[in-house]
């Protein structure tokens, strides 16, 4: 036999041995390695972020024996109130938690931010979205069209979408004073992180959370589908649209909306170009409640049929629904979750957001990139864009209570499929992982005031507040997991970025503004596309909590000389703390007003609101406000299923904290976590942070 | 076409099992490995037997001579140029060669992948998991026949609709479950203008369960496999004849009966190999070349 014969059967055994076994280790199939710390003498800290957990229900819970998890916490460590952020909006507060330190730090002040520099320069400002900002994409190298295509060098790059988002909130994040030091840290679905932030040393995974879009490029688009006649409209954050009827075959059509095609030249009216679309084939039985669903996948193994069967109240699983951009490709890969609302008399069909497939990701939600696609192998398709909870259609009252409760329920139960793999996967460091379910169910469902709920019976109200307890039970039930897991030797902080409170009434910054002169504008439809007079405007409301001087220098309009702005400030803040509810005598919607000079401090602080309102139990700012808009009265009710909210004046919404290590400060904040957790691998507080170890006593 | 379709599935399941006996004793990823090295070791015998070796070890040595002369003359570059166009010219002829014994190859092989695609594509239900299927119905001729009758292209599909609607409401509803199997309350879900019925069912326990479609007269009997066992798993009953020589371990269903095809979603079976989760057809299909250029210097067979 000659070497090549000794090698060639070699081979042959070789492909035996290896088919027969098992199956190779994880780690050698290419699993994101998580590098075993020398130096940190596997240390293990657990932090459970549960997003808008009130400190007086988990009290209350823990008093009734129904969060026994907590209470062992509690008894061995300490329970506390968080100090939220000022506002404490969560974007805000989860990146004083990031960073250790306040907005002037991290530069993120609110949901909205103003852009000072809009492109139209008959706009004095504009608003954007406060934790990244869309970047145009570079001019490209080199463009041909193939008929009515356009290629360019950038489709080359399938990330090339994202990269043109960059993250905008500042400040340096915990993690990376811990991945310099070779200390592992896994972060599951972290607020105010989209696009994640680059590991230097490779010791960090991190899933981004909050801020994820949907493949739409939206915060979360769904499409909501019916026979009965009506126009198509864009909600924005929802869509609706009809189910026509092919009556020649008894088949119905729906379409759903995909992003534009870039590989289309825009559209001389719209100046965007065509959108991509999916028809989906819906097929009704003439009796029983049920649907058949059919669409192709035009590009997946050559064109790959797809269909599902389901019945009125049923929620698919995640359903793969591609878009081919052009004839030879690519394809856009995303995932739905239908939901049968109706079948008969009239067909009802909800379509949620677009999310990206976790193992096949069009745009770069992890750090490292392939970080999702491994939890996605492991666990299967779960919510990748950042607002998991479809409240946006229980907003526009696409959805009901029952409806929402079972999609948010959905939610939770992947993220505690998610937290089973973290905890599996968890050797030792930080681990981080965030639960969004206890907000956005109390955004919906909180209810504990003592006037009546703006739609809901008592006894409604009451059921529904029982379903956040349950949410409560549950965070408890995961907390439970991880100290089955790891034991008593790890250190673990539960943390909530802030509590909850009513919303009941609602206060129109803007009208207000307009009311009391300070304002000059028609208000149609809102402040910079209606008939504004910025020589005449001397402040204005953008964001939830945020009230700007039109200052001259700053904005491009802008009217108040600079030397004014101090005395304007105290005048408009004395007014707004003395204003009182026309129908509540005695009523302040107003509680605090924070001057950014007081209150921020750090090189973001320049760019902060002038003035952040906090607002009063049962108050907050009109819906209209956020976005620069007005309302017909200054104060009115708020008849949204979104009756429950915590933009209010920061001192009436702490969060928690506990943990089974003593917690020794009486007023930890949430800017001291951080430092805590730094602590606990021995490196002293960075500084770049202005939180403290909250475990240790206060320094003389 | 019906009874020649049935002696075919019946001989080759009977092949099939007797070939899986042999390897039965092994995983199914040690088995796969086994039949693809039977399957390379075979292709090889058969490409010796139906070629004409003595030309294509002509053509190899034609092809081996002007490499030889490019290296050799690699200064004069109309001996290379011509040497190279020779060379495309015989690697023609080779592949002129190879036509005879793949089209007698194709017809026993595709049939062999049949039988291994029966047993790797897809792996039985597990207790308690959804089970889907989809009966689909004969189309329903119209009692208006535009011929002859004055009748719109519209008309007679109005009425070949109602008339498969009264198909899918009558015989199309009718599934006897076995025990141990439940379907969901609002099954079926017909769709009328596919001429389909869907059931959604759940078995608590493992085993074969025999699902009975159609009326008393016509019934149409489906196994459905639920267990951890790797074994065959037919998920097509009737319909095309092509797919049912590749997805179907099962007979013919009677011409009388309204029921064209019954199909079963199964979930895909995994096979990981090296612990990378690749297609049984990848696999088999490197596999099984790398197998024969393995066993080629034993045989002289020419390629």
């Amino acid at each position: 036999m000659n070497r090549t014969c000794k090698l060639n059967l070699l081979s042959a055994l070789l492909v035996i041995l290896g088919a027969g076994s098992p199956g190779c280790d994880r780690e050698s199939s290419g699993r994101t390695p998580v590098p075993r710390a020398k130096n940190a003498g596997h240390k293990r800290v657990l932090v459970l972020g549960c997003d808008g957990m009130d400190p007086r229900l988990v009290r209350k819970l823990i008093d009734e024996n129904r969060m026994p998890n907590f209470a062992k916490l509690e008894q061995q460590g300490g329970f506390r109130p968080l100090e939220t952020s000022i506002p404490p909006q969560s974007p805000v507060a989860w990146s004083n938690f990031i960073t250790g330190a306040n907005p002037g730090v991290h530069g993120v002040y609110d949901f909205i931010h103003r852009d000072l520099a809009p492109a139209d320069p008959h706009l004095n400002v504009t608003p954007r979205t406060s934790t990244s900002i869309d970047v145009p994409p570079p001019e490209p190298l080199f463009e041909f069209q193939v008929s009515k295509y356009q290629f360019n060098s950038s489709h080359l790059n399938p990330f090339a979408a994202s990269q043109t988002t960059t993250l905008t909130r500042y400040g340096v994040p915990f993690w990376n004073y811990l991945d310099e030091r070779g200390i592992p840290i896994q972060i599951y679905k972290i607020p105010a992180n989209y696009p994640p932030s680059e590991s230097e040393h490779g010791h960090m995974c991190c899933l981004a959370g909050m801020g994820v879009p949907d493949a739409l490029a939206t915060l979360g688009t769904y499409q909501h589908f019916s026979t009965e006649p009506r126009a198509a409209v864009d909600l924005g954050g929802g869509r609706r649209d009809r189910i026509v009827k092919d009556f020649k075959t008894g088949t119905y059509i729906a379409t759903i909306i995909g992003p534009p095609n870039e590989f289309l030249p825009a559209s001389s009216r719209t100046g965007l170009p065509p959108k991509l679309e999916v028809e989906l084939r819906i097929y009704r039985d003439p009796e029983n409640p049920s649907l058949k669903i059919a669409w192709i996948n035009e590009g997946v193994a050559g064109n790959e049929s797809r269909e599902l069967v389901l019945n009125e109240g049923d929620w698919s699983d995640w359903q793969e629904i591609y878009f081919l951009k052009t004839p030879v490709g690519p394809s856009l890969p995303t995932m739905v979750r239908f939901y049968v609302q109706q079948v008969h008399p009239e067909i009802k069909l909800y379509v949620s957001p677009l999310n990206f497939i976790p193992t096949n990701c069009a745009a770069v939600i992890s750090e490292p990139p392939k970080f999702v696609k491994e939890i996605g192998e492991a666990i299967g398709p779960f919510y990748t864009q950042g607002f998991a909870e479809t409240f946006r259609a229980r907003h526009f009252k696409d959805i009901d209570d029952e409806e929402y409760r079972k999609q948010a329920d959905i939610v939770l139960d992947e993220s505690m499929k998610m937290l089973d793999y973290a905890l599996e996967r968890y050797v030792d460091g930080v681990l981080f992982f965030y639960f969004s379910s206890t907000d956005l169910q109390s955004h919906i469902f909180w209810w504990d005031s003592t006037y009546p709920h703006p739609f809901r019976s008592e006894a409604d109200a009451r059921k529904y507040h029982g379903v956040v307890e349950r949410v409560y039970e549950r965070m408890d039930e995961a907390l439970g997991r991880c100290m089955a897991s790891l034991g008593d030797d790890a250190a673990y902080i539960v943390m909530s970025d802030h509590g909850f409170g009513n919303f009941r009434r609602q206060f129109g910054l803007n009208s207000w503004l307009r009311e009391n002169g300070y304002l000059d504008s028609d208000g149609k439809p809102d402040l910079f596309f209606g008939k504004t007079d910025w020589s005449k405007t001397r402040a204005y409301g953008l964001g939830i909590n945020s009230l700007y001087l039109n200052l001259k220098g700053r904005e491009r309009m802008g009217s108040v000389e600079p030397g004014d702005r101090d005395a304007l400030l105290d005048e408009i803040t004395a007014r707004l703390l003395a204003y009182e509810d026309p129908s509540y005598p005695d009523s302040h919607p107003i509680a605090r007003v924070y001057r950014r000079d007081e209150f921020y401090k750090g090189p973001e602080a320049i760019n902060a609101p002038d003035l952040i309102i906090g607002y009063n139990r049962d108050y907050r700012s009109s819906w209209q406000t956020g976005m620069g808009g007005f309302d017909r009265t200054v104060v009115s009710d708020n008849r949204e299923a979104w009756s429950a909210d915590h933009c209010i004046a920061h001192d009436f919404v702490p969060g928690i904290v506990l943990s089974n290590r003593r917690i020794v400060s009486e007023a930890p904040a949430l800017i001291d976590v951080a430092p805590t957790i730094l602590a606990e691998f021995g490196i002293s507080t960075p500084a770049s942070m202005q939180g403290r170890n909250m475990f240790a006593p206060l320094s003389p | 076409m019906n009874a020649a379709l049935d002696m075919i599935t019946r001989g080759m399941n009977a092949l099939g099992a007797a070939a899986f006996a042999l390897v039965s004793f092994c995983s199914p990823a040690v088995a796969l490995v086994v039949i693809s090295a039977l399957i390379g070791w075979l292709m090889l015998l058969i490409w010796g037997w139906t070629s004409n070796q003595s030309a294509i070890k002509d053509v190899r040595n034609q092809i081996s001579a002007h490499l030889l002369s490019t290296r050799l003359f690699k200064d004069n570059l109309a001996v290379t140029f011509r040497a190279q166009r020779m060379i495309i010219w015989h690697a023609l002829r080779l592949m002129l060669h190879s036509l005879r014994p793949m089209v007698i190859m194709a017809v026993p092989f595709v049939l062999i992948m049949a039988q291994i695609g029966l047993r790797y594509q897809f792996r039985p239900f597990k207790p308690g998991e959804l089970i889907r299927v989809t009966v689909q119905l004969k189309p329903v001729a119209s009692a208006a026949d535009p011929i002859t009758r004055e009748a719109t292209a519209s008309t007679v599909d109005y009425e070949k609709r109602d008339r498969m609607q009264a198909a899918l409401m009558g015989v199309g509803s009718r599934l006897k479950l076995p025990a141990g199997v439940v379907h969901d309350p609002h099954d079926p879900c017909r769709a009328v203008p596919l001429g389909t019925a869907d059931w959604r069912l759940r078995a608590d326990s493992v085993g074969e369960k025999i699902l009975e479609f159609g009326d008393a007269v016509n019934a149409v009997r489906v196994p459905v496999v639920i267990g951890e066992e790797f074994g065959p798993i037919s998920s097509l009953r009737g319909g095309h004849w092509f797919d049912r020589l590749l997805y179907s371990g099962e007979m013919s269903i009677a011409e009388s009966s309204p029921i064209e095809s019954i199909r079963i979603a199964y979930p895909p079976r995994s096979t990981p190999i090296f612990g990378y989760d690749v297609h049984w057809l990848v696999t088999l299909f490197v596999l099984s070349i790398v197998f024969a250029l393995i066993i080629k210097p034993f045989t002289r067979v020419q390629m």
